[in-house]
């Protein structure tokens, strides 16, 4: 397997000693982790961006303030979902504990450019990919060059 | 002002974070309207159902939605699109909330400060003659589920997976109460498999991240569960497309002269048209929805559903409770209607069953409108809702307690 040898070369020069900002191995799993939490927390989103804010429309004989105080208060309550955990510890403790737990299986890997069987790792970065011309794709645009 | 003993009519409200599900007791199927705010391209503010009626170009819509992680936190949003469904004569219900009782639905594990919220809102701004509020799971086991396993009746003990936009919850219901330590919840739904999909699309062939809507489409009309995805995999990546059975044209939606055109699946049949643009689907088809079943692909640290369902079970300290809740598993929501869902949740979950327990899943025709229907058997039986919802007057009393205090304390603690 050429390639294989390939990556190994690269991955042996790359982290040979002396080098003073030498691209990170997979081991630094922390920096690895915290990447995928950050793209998972996009997956999580709305809309793309972020900042959209969407007002609600004035209707016609408005009474959008509410009828009563508490009403009133509910309806202008700026707070979010964090706020709301913060001030109620049983119920998000309660929300956090029915997650699901890991799968007793080994996870699978597949290539973050093509969705084929990801072989081999990025040196760099940690990401997934299966063969040249995926790593090429993946270098040019998603490796992250995550530093130690 | 009079209030009346018992009301008139009962509407029954499923307020999903992606869509509610709402009609009168006694009609045969509910009304599905978006549970969102919407502006399109022309800063046009669409709200509910305008989006899908009103909205003529589905390009670059952002969303705004009431719901975040599956709490309803924003009244602000929530109470415009429920004034639209409740009161404007275009969607129809006109409900007179002094004659009307309420039947609605919160996601299981709600923050009890939301759930407050949504009772004094129904209370003092709407003012309902009476309401009851409970989880959607509760709903879904108001219905003959027995019809599902090809029987009749009901079970007092049911599982339910849910499998809706923030996630998919799983609820074990015993003795017809939601039994809370061992409610389950995976942080795949719908919005996640759709932000795959776009993020996915985005990086292979079109930037699309800003076309929430059409990924959405998208989604819902080319993605399937695979019954092999190791095989699925090798023949997407071995066959060239042109004799590739598993690879699939969609048509974009585009403007055009006599106005928007819906993207579709090309029609393999009939001769490309120049003017369209195509997108090329392949192991995307696939590798989508198969976050359910592995979520661990993009590094969620999650086992898939079949494995969280057996979790979920394990978690109930009685054997022959465990037998009950496998016996009766009814799966809804939105997301069990890829097609293929229903066959592989099928076999993987029949590999972790122990041999001993007979494994039954039901799978109702409409897994979205299933839990409304329920409702709508509750809202006919006057008797037992009289027992559990709380009236105008009760309320008026005793303020907003009394609904915290009837509609039962969540509570994961077990029960010795």
């Amino acid at each position: 397997m050429p390639l294989v040898e390939l990556v190994q070369k690269v991955t042996a020069s790359s982290t040979a000693p002396g080098r003073k900002k030498g691209p990170i191995r997979q081991s630094n799993s922390a920096a690895i982790q915290r990447t995928i939490n950050r793209r998972l927390a996009d997956l999580e989103r709305e809309n793309y961006n972020e900042g959209v804010k969407i007002e609600v429309p004035k209707a016609e004989g408005a009474r959008s303030s509410g009828k009563t105080p508490a009403v009133r208060r509910i309806l202008a309550s700026k707070k979010n979902i964090s706020n709301l955990f913060d001030e109620d510890e049983t119920g998000t403790r309660e929300f956090y504990s029915a997650a699901v737990e890991p799968s007793r299986y080994p996870t699978r890997h597949l290539c973050s450019v093509c969705g084929y069987w990801g072989s081999i790792t990025c040196i760099r970065c940690g990401a997934r990919y299966c063969s040249l011309a995926c790593e090429d794709t993946h270098r040019e645009t998603r490796c992250l060059k995550v530093y130690a | 002002m009079p209030v009346a003993a018992q009301p008139r009519a009962t509407l029954v409200l499923d307020n999903g974070a992606y869509t509610i599900k709402a009609g009168y007791a006694t009609v045969e199927a509910p009304s599905i309207i978006p549970n969102c705010l919407a502006r399109g391209r022309d800063r046009r503010v669409y709200i509910g159902d305008e989006f899908l009626t009103q909205c003529k170009d589905f390009s670059g819509v952002v969303f705004r939605r009431p719901f975040e992680k599956g709490h309803l936190t924003n009244w602000e949003s929530e109470k415009a699109i429920w004034d639209r469904v409740l009161l404007n004569p275009e969607v129809g219900f006109n409900v007179n909330p002094d004659e009307t009782g309420l039947i609605v639905t919160e996601p299981v594990l709600h923050l009890p400060a939301c759930s407050s919220n949504m009772d004094q809102i129904v209370f003092e701004e709407y003012g309902f003659s009476t309401y009851y509020r409970c989880t959607t799971s509760a709903l879904v086991h108001e219905n003959e589920t027995g019809q599902l396993f090809g029987g009749s009746g009901r079970s007092d003990t049911t599982l339910i997976v849910d499998s809706g936009y923030s996630a998919t919850t799983i609820i074990p219901i015993v003795a017809d109460a939601v039994y809370y330590p061992a409610v389950r919840r995976l942080n795949v739904g719908g919005k996640l498999l759709r932000n795959f999909l776009k993020e996915t699309i985005s990086f292979r062939h079109y930037n699309m991240m800003d076309e929430t809507h059409i990924v959405n489409e998208i989604k819902d009309q080319s993605c399937f569960v695979t019954a092999n995805f190791a095989k699925d995999l090798e023949t997407c990546k071995r066959l060239p497309p042109a004799r590739n059975p598993l690879i699939l044209d969609y048509v974009l939606p585009r403007a055009t002269a006599s106005g928007f055109r819906q993207g579709h699946v090309r029609d393999v049949a009939l001769p490309p048209d120049p003017d369209d643009q195509i997108l090329t689907l392949g192991n995307e088809r696939f590798s989508v929805p198969e976050l359910m079943f592995s979520p661990s692909d993009i590094g969620i640290r999650q086992a898939g559903l079949p494995e969280a369902i057996m979790q979920a079970v394990s978690a109930v300290p009685d054997p022959d409770v465990r037998g009950l809740l496998l016996g009766n598993v009814v799966l809804v929501g939105g997301s069990t209607n890829f097609p293929g869902f229903r066959e592989r949740m099928s076999t993987e979950l029949q590999a972790l069953v122990p041999d001993d327990v007979i494994l039954r899943l039901g799978f109702p025709e409409d897994p979205i409108t299933y839990g409304w229907q329920g409702g709508a058997q509750l809202g006919q039986q006057k008797s037992r809702l009289r027992s559990r919802q709380v009236t105008r007057k009760e309320y008026m009393e005793h303020g907003p307690n009394i609904c915290l205090r009837k509609f039962g304390k969540k509570s994961i603690e077990a029960v010795e």
